[in-house]
């Protein structure tokens, strides 16, 4: 108790003593239980939707729905590794691509390394060659690196063109800096394996 | 288990191999060989991208099921990265050395048990060498409980969120050698304090932050601000607490609107309450390569008179205290504002790629006295107009270098110029 009313060692009035006893009563009073409530409300369990990032076939469900679902292996040899990345400007970890095809566009998966652990991300390009959606699957670094969905909406319809660089067609994200370079680097990848498979 | 099922695996191809030998046409053989190209791509791609396949298309058939492809994706649980900066200031004044600093070197540890129980931590390293001027602090550790987009709880040491730069401070996020002055002298950047609270995003683009934190002491306020207040989570006096409110919301991609309001007492263990407010309002623009930062702030001390007296008296330590005209007086309200342009001339000129060489300025004012108490002294001296003017160039995203003058104009005639030169980096 002695913790919370040492103001009284002071030499003050007692008018203010108690005051201050008073106050100092209730506020560790006020901090557990908003602490408990914060931990009931928090945990409950269905009153909040927890966070998820859904799976290949969930995000391509929802884009495409009702459409069949066909995977795909790119195998790319080396002369096609190097026109991708000379057109992306960045490095292909492999050249072995995974894509998943539906009637009406095709997911790329491609994961980097943002700052030190990598993402995940689903490209889905439309049969026009642009892009119709960039879905994160999967975000090992601190969420507070990753921007909200409005940034990432900024991809889509977008062609790979010279312009679709950060700072350019593509607005960088305070404090995310690092996820907003590695995003835009695995679009321009993954529409340069698009052009290369598609002929175009 | 995971030997159980690479065993499988191998036996899987093998016999796929021995189908491939034995088959008698050439269509046979070609199916065979075709099957087999498709388990080893199902294989190859479940190592790399196993965690975010579903059960129907990324599911091997002849391989493991989907929850043991799992143990592909597992989340290493430890994450680490830092940053750290060193300076290197001249002074114009006669008299004043110049000074080269290792001023922050800083590791994170971050370590997440599951998708809902993350650790946050910073250790940091101030000023080289604790054997000299230097200091060894955690600047923050905390528990997140991520609970869902909307409420999520936080406890621990926690970056109190007021301002741009004291929960943005890397050297790669703000203009200049120096953080801004302002959010030094009325924001006291880097400021930390043990608490609990809530996060998230009501709406789209609309987040917030609610904070209980033991309050700031305010037997360590000075005519020159509160940043003496600060507690840092050492031994903290928490007969006083605080609660702060953040609201960030983001109208369009690239420009955010802030503000935040502090308020608690600051007496802690004096006889004065020194109830204390801090609120600001900030703007965050950034587009093409134009970056626009602009911060207004104020505080406001209650019962500064006492708090003056009650602080020279304990200093006295029983002795004498000084009059009133020869306290050096604790602002009862200090104010300060900034605005910084800067312009990423790089994509401008033509040049692709990471480099970034942008030129700024900042404008700022601050005064740490605005109003004293009727009878006390303030010098003037903390009425300042600073102008910076400066460029950084990175090279990469998590490398900068600083260059960067200042103009200091005090009320007191005691302003001085400097050129800063710094080196920063993040990983």
């Amino acid at each position: 108790m002695s913790k919370w009313v040492n103001k009284t060692n002071r030499g003050v009035s007692d008018g203010v003593q108690v005051v201050a006893n008073g106050g100092n009563t209730i506020r560790p009073a006020c901090f557990i239980l908003f602490t408990c409530v914060l931990m009931i409300w928090g945990s409950w369990p269905g009153t909040v939707k927890a966070k998820t990032f859904g799976t290949v076939e969930e995000v391509m469900g929802e884009l495409f729905p009702g459409e069949a679902l066909k995977r795909e292996t790119l195998y790319l040899d080396k002369e096609e590794v190097k026109v991708i990345e000379q057109v992306a400007g960045s490095t292909l970890s492999s050249g072995i691509v995974y894509r998943y095809r539906c009637a009406s566009g095709v997911g790329y998966l491609d994961s980097h390394r943002v700052r030190t652990l990598p993402e995940t991300l689903l490209i889905v390009v439309a049969n026009d060659g642009r892009v119709h959606k960039v879905k994160v699957l999967a975000f090992r670094e601190p969420e507070e690196y990753m921007p909200n969905d409005r940034w990432y909406a900024q991809f889509k319809s977008k062609a790979l063109s010279n312009d679709l660089q950060l700072k350019r067609s593509i607005d960088g994200k305070t404090g995310a800096t690092l996820t907003a370079r590695a995003t835009t680097q695995a679009v321009r990848r993954m529409l340069a394996v698009h052009q290369v498979e598609s002929g175009l | 288990m995971i030997k159980r099922v690479r065993n499988k695996t191998i036996w899987v191809l093998l016999g796929l191999v021995g189908a491939v030998a034995q088959a008698q046409t050439l269509e046979e053989r070609v199916s065979a060989l075709e099957k087999q190209n498709d388990v080893l791509s199902q294989e190859l791609e479940k190592s790399q991208f196993g965690d975010v396949l579903g059960g129907g298309v990324g599911e091997s058939v002849y391989g493991m099921g989907p929850a043991a492809s799992k143990i592909y994706g597992v989340n290493q649980g430890l994450s680490i990265g830092g940053y750290g900066e060193t300076v290197y200031n001249h002074f114009e004044a006669d008299g004043k050395s110049d000074q080269f600093d290792n001023l922050r070197a800083i590791i994170y540890f971050g370590y997440k048990y599951n998708d809902k129980w993350v650790l946050n931590t910073e250790i940091e390293i101030e000023h080289g060498s604790t054997s000299k001027e230097g200091s060894v602090s955690s600047e923050f550790a905390y528990l997140d409980y991520l609970a869902s987009d909307v409420v999520n709880l936080r406890a621990g040491l926690l970056l109190v969120p007021v301002g741009i730069v004291n929960e943005l401070h890397e050297p790669t996020t703000f203009l200049g050698s120096r953080r801004p002055d302002v959010e030094n002298r009325i924001i006291p950047t880097t400021w930390r304090e043990n608490g609990i609270g809530i996060f998230g995003e009501l709406a789209e683009g609309l987040s917030y932050k609610a904070y209980l934190v033991n309050g700031l002491r305010g037997e360590n306020f000075s005519g020159k601000g509160l940043r003496g207040g600060r507690q840092k989570g050492s031994e903290a006096l928490a007969d006083d607490l605080a609660g702060v409110l953040r609201v960030d919301y983001e109208p369009s991609t690239g420009l955010t609107l802030g503000a935040s309001y502090y308020n608690g007492d600051s007496g802690q263990d004096l006889d004065a309450s020194a109830n204390t407010t801090i609120w600001e309002g900030h703007i965050d623009y950034r587009s093409k390569g134009a970056i626009v930062q602009a911060l207004y702030t104020q505080a406001n001390v209650d019962g500064v008179a006492e708090l003056n007296r009650e602080i020279a008296a304990n200093k006295a330590d029983g002795g004498m205290p000084p009059a009133d005209n020869e306290i050096d007086s604790i602002g009862e309200d200090l104010v300060g504002w900034y605005l910084t342009l800067g312009y990423d001339v790089l994509p401008a000129l033509g040049v692709n790629g990471e480099a970034s060489l942008t030129p700024f300025v900042r404008y700022s004012e601050y005064n740490t006295q605005d109003s004293t108490p009727a009878g006390f002294k303030s010098s003037g001296k903390y009425d300042v107009e600073v102008i910076t003017v400066g460029v950084q160039y990175q090279p990469i995203d998590e490398i900068v270098f600083k260059a960067d003058y200042q103009m200091y104009d005090d009320a007191g005639g005691s302003g001085d110029n400097q050129l800063n030169l710094g080196v920063g980096y993040v990983f």
